[in-house]
């Protein structure tokens, strides 16, 4: 049986894409703004990933991770479900991809990382992934950014009840009313998991339930939006918390630390339209709270970092062969913690230009160049350019970029009283990247994007011995990352059948370029947990009313240590989820039940080792919307 | 492999390599030198490593290779009693019990609380105790059944123990800020005394007249606030094992580790930045830079030959290397172990 259904997964592939003839032009439909350069993906310089919010909807009980797990090629690092989340993209960590909410930056101060775990995908309506032209646009982030957009539904209002395996409970609701000149819209999802779920525990041999890993998570986010001739504003408002038992590998036992996270995310913008410029401005404030509590070492840990970020840029849109964007930010932030003997502040000021330019029919020239002072590391230059050539007008494009980006360090990096060094200096690196885009729409609409990269970082911050045997933030790891990245789709509509499959690839070699000491023995091995070959693909069949869905997700063998041992290799893993979907209309109301299987054949597999992740698991959900 | 025609579509695009190797039971081949490595704190990567100091064969992952799964979460401490030999696994919170001769695994003592074993001595028969770390506890052992049956509360954090007679001292680090040795009557389980040492108690030795070596590693100083400087330096104390009486207090300065001691010919030798080498007739310290300092220190006698032995654990995320020396300290011989290396074991029987 299993067997039969991998066969059909893959053969469904097959036959839809030889059903593939470019027999019609496609045109972009909506535009990206992962890259601040506002033109459909067709036009962009660099690979571009975007999960629309059809496919997040089905995405019930999961969070932001998961969901880049399955419709993208990064590579997410997890300790399990409701545990400590991390992106890798293009063979770097977490703290070298910047993670954005409505555009601004969300990672955290002390840590670097976003934990994607607190971020459940129901909260947003769209994601971008792009390699992006670097630090000339969004500033600090080497490998790329993740950008999150909640976009609200108006006229309507909706409740719905999720019941998972293993006391997973989630109550989500929202409303959207547009009055006029006005929209206001109001989401909330909270959860409650105990997480109790089955795996295959290595140690004993047999199937076990984990002991620890429940965890609440609330969220409330609302907008509201104001529109007048040729003058808008929008304000949005996220609130989010989340407590978490801290679930430790199966060898050393269930442990008894917890986590609390709690924050408020506000961001205001105004746009105004005049002749050919767009003028906006945007404030952006935010608290961000964590408390660490482990009682058997009797460690806690307590922050709270406060961001005041004030932005303002305008768009000349010059002629039809030129475009220019300008902009200025200022941003504040400080950090108290009781690690830190007082309050930490780093002041911020970003200035940046980029353009889009048409010199000839077919060629599009995207310079950019931002300059960042930081009060505590100092400035950081980040020049790029990308092109875009379309071999065949609207349907193929050759593109490419290289940006010189930086990283700034983090609050611990620099402050951590044993081992933060003041003295740091930013992460840098150079990244190119050339690729190709194809789009078709029509009778059977595809699109795929293939590209091939090359980062070099170096300046790279690593906690490590120092000459007094100390550990210490250095400024002393040289990554080489280079790899490809290939990513299709493609949907026909035959009478009322809807077949759509999507599938991504990246290869990545990423390892250690140069001798941090003497007899470094990381020197050209893949670095730790970071996979060479990683697979996510979905097939997707709808008939009135009807769908379903299968994610598969293939991850490659990873090392577990630097030195790239074979002994303590984490093996690789295989694993389907399936979605199914019933809509009905009665009158203006809509009845949704998602039932998912997630790990369909029971697949007994860790992300990090000796992590396991649940076996089959269920979960059901039923969503009422009312619209007006 | 198990989804070959996945990668069989893979590799249409890539490159496509990698299998897991599995070293081959019946392949180990053990010898008398074991390198305990601890490995990294969460990851489970702790593993034995084994030097034949004859023929230069060094065998990786020997527990793991015998029995077919990982020894578990840092491995701190091998001890060997009445003819097994006890694995203490720190953040395991148990203790592997293995025929020393095969490493083959008869038995599991599991400690209670997650209270976070660090080293095991016999304490009577059938009876040993183990200092917890978390706990403030010494776990008392009942060998044959290998079940814990109690505990004896101590000082704050405590680490090194070692018996004489029916005397069991306890190092009680406080995490740095302890400054005690409990010592237990091993006949009755109950703590007699609690003496006063120097900051920071971590290792204690027991040496073959009798005299208890505490390694007090000194305090640090606190860096959560801007105050002078706490640090406090390192010293030895030296009891007297039967009365529990102080004999000498060496000041070593600095931050000391391990501890060896030579019976045979009076020397002790401290990993102290450098290593130390340490007349434990006069106390005087001899040479405060005998040989580069190390992570771990071991002392092996075989065939009359004395060898010192030094594990560097490098940047603590990949393989260590030991070292071997002769007693002018001069170099022998190095080679590979795995992740952090803490801790040697000899067994030459």
């Amino acid at each position: 049986m299993r067997v039969l259904i991998l066969f059909l997964y893959l053969f469904s592939t097959a036959y839809l894409q030889a059903q593939t003839k470019p027999d019609t032009v496609a045109t972009g439909e909506f535009t990206i703004e992962a890259t601040r350069i506002h033109k459909p993906n067709l036009d962009q310089p660099v690979h571009v990933s975007r999960i629309d919010s059809a496919r997040i909807a089905l995405q019930k009980g999961m969070d932001i991770g998961d969901v880049l797990s399955q419709h993208s090629f990064l590579y997410i690092r997890n300790n399990g479900p409701g545990a400590a989340s991390v992106i890798s993209q293009r063979g770097f960590g977490g703290e070298q991809t910047r993670v954005l909410w409505e555009g601004m930056p969300i990672n955290h101060q002390m840590l670097g990382v976003t934990d994607l775990s607190l971020l459940p995908a129901g909260t947003f309506s769209e994601i971008e992934v792009t390699s992006g032209s670097g630090s000339s646009l969004y500033g600090s982030g080497i490998s790329g950014t993740v950008y999150l957009k909640s976009s609200p539904q108006p006229d309507q209002v909706s409740l719905g009840q999720s019941v998972g395996s293993f006391g997973n409970y989630i109550t989500n609701g929202s409303a959207g009313i547009s009055l006029g000149e006005f929209t206001f819209n109001l989401k909330g999802s909270t959860q409650n998991n105990e997480n109790s779920y089955r795996y295959y525990d290595q140690s004993t041999g047999s199937v076990e339930n984990r002991s620890r890993g429940a965890f609440e998570n609330d969220q409330i986010i609302g907008g509201l939006n104001w529109k007048k001739n040729n003058l808008s504003a929008k304000s949005s408002l996220w609130w989010s918390r989340a407590d978490h038992e801290i679930t430790e590998n199966i060898y050393s036992g269930p442990g008894s630390a917890t986590q609390f996270d709690e924050s408020v995310r506000w961001v205001n913008s105004m746009k105004l339209y005049a002749d050919n410029f767009v003028w906006e401005g945007k404030i952006y404030l935010a608290k961000t709270a964590l408390d660490y509590f482990n009682p058997d070492i009797n460690t806690e840990s307590k922050s709270e970092s406060r961001d005041l970020n004030a932005e303002f840029s305008t768009t000349w849109f010059f002629s039809e062969n030129l475009e220019l964007n300008g902009n200025i930010s200022g941003m504040i932030t400080e950090v108290e913690t009781n690690n830190y003997s007082e309050i930490k502040s780093r002041k911020q000021f970003s200035s940046g230009v980029n353009a889009a330019i048409i010199p000839i029919e077919k060629l599009k020239i995207y310079p950019a160049f931002r300059l960042d002072h930081y009060s505590d590391f100092g400035t950081a230059v980040s020049p790029s350019i990308g092109f875009n050539i379309a071999l065949i007008e609207d349907e193929f494009a050759l593109r490419g970029s290289v940006a010189r980006n930086f990283r700034a360090p983090t609050f611990n990096d620099l402050y951590w009283p044993d081992g933060g060094n003041e003295n740091l200096k930013a992460e840098r690196g150079v990244k190119s990247e050339v690729g190709l885009v194809h789009e078709k729409t029509g009778a059977v609409s595809f699109s795929q994007q293939l590209s091939f990269f090359y980062i070099n970082m170096d300046e790279g911050i690593k906690w490590l011995p120092n000459s007094s045997g100390r550990f210490q933030a250095q400024n002393i790891q040289e990554i080489t990352s280079r790899g490809m990245e290939w990513s299709g789709g493609i949907s026909t509509q035959i009478a009322n059948w809807q077949f759509g499959s999507d599938h991504s690839v990246a290869y990545t070699r990423a390892f250690i370029s140069e001798e941090r000491f003497s007899g470094d023995a990381a020197v050209g091995n893949q670095l730790p947990y970071i996979p060479q070959v990683k697979y996510s693909g979905s097939v997707h069949l709808a008939f009135t009313g009807f769908s379903v869905m299968f994610n598969g997700v293939y991850v490659d063998e990873r090392f577990t240590t630097e030195q790239a041992n074979e002994i303590t290799k984490a093996d690789s893993y295989l694993v389907f989820d399936a979605t199914f979907n019933y809509s009905r209309n009665i009158s203006k109301t809509e009845i949704s039940v998602i039932a998912k299987a997630n790990n369909l054949f029971d697949e007994s597999y860790s992300i990090v080792r000796f992590y396991p992740m649940p076996l089959r698991n269920f979960l059901i959900n039923l969503t009422l919307t009312q619209k007006f | 492999m198990k989804y070959h025609f996945l990668k069989i579509l893979l590799a249409a695009l890539f490159i496509f390599t990698g299998c897991n190797t599995q070293s081959d039971p019946d392949e180990v081949t053990l010898a008398g030198v074991y390198v305990l490595n601890e490995g990294n704190i969460g990851q489970a990567n702790a593993s034995i490593t084994s030097y034949n100091p004859e023929t230069g064969e060094v065998f990786q992952n020997v527990y793991e290779s015998v029995n077919g799964v990982p020894i578990g979460d840092a491995l701190q401490s091998a001890t060997l009693i009445d003819g097994r030999l006890y694995l203490v696994v720190n953040n395991s919170h148990k203790i592997e019990v293995v025929e020393p001769e095969t490493f083959l695994n008869i038995g599991t003592i599991n400690i209670a609380d997650e209270a976070s074993p660090r080293y095991i001595a016999k304490a009577g028969e059938n009876k040993a105790y183990v200092t917890n770390l978390y706990a403030n506890t010494v776990s008392i052992i009942n060998l044959e059944s290998m079940e814990e049956t109690g505990s004896i509360d101590v000082g704050a954090n405590p680490e090194g123990i070692a018996v004489v007679g029916t005397k069991a001292f306890v190092a009680n680090s406080g995490f740095g800020s302890g400054n005690t040795v409990s010592v237990i009557n091993t006949e009755t389980d109950t703590v007699k005394e609690t003496i006063s040492v120097g900051d920071n108690p971590v290792g204690v030795q027991a040496d073959a007249s009798g005299r208890v070596w505490v390694v007090c590693v000194g305090a640090y100083d606190d860096f959560n606030t801007e105050s002078e400087d706490e640090s406090t330096p390192g010293e030895l104390f030296v009891l007297n094992g039967e009365t529990g009486t102080e004999i000498e207090q060496i000041r070593v300065g600095g931050h000391p580790g391990e501890l060896v001691l030579d019976s045979e010919f009076g020397k002790g030798y401290l990993s102290n930045g450098t290593v130390f080498q340490i007349n434990t007739t006069t106390y005087e310290i001899e040479n405060e830079n005998f040989i580069r300092g190390f992570y771990a220190l071991g002392l092996s006698t075989l065939d009359g030959e004395i060898f010192l032995w030094g594990a560097d654990a490098g940047n603590f995320s990949q393989d260590g290397t030991a070292f071997q020396f002769d007693l002018s300290g001069a170099k022998i011989d190095s080679f590979s172990t795995g992740v952090i290396p803490g801790h040697f074991y000899f067994d030459f029987q």
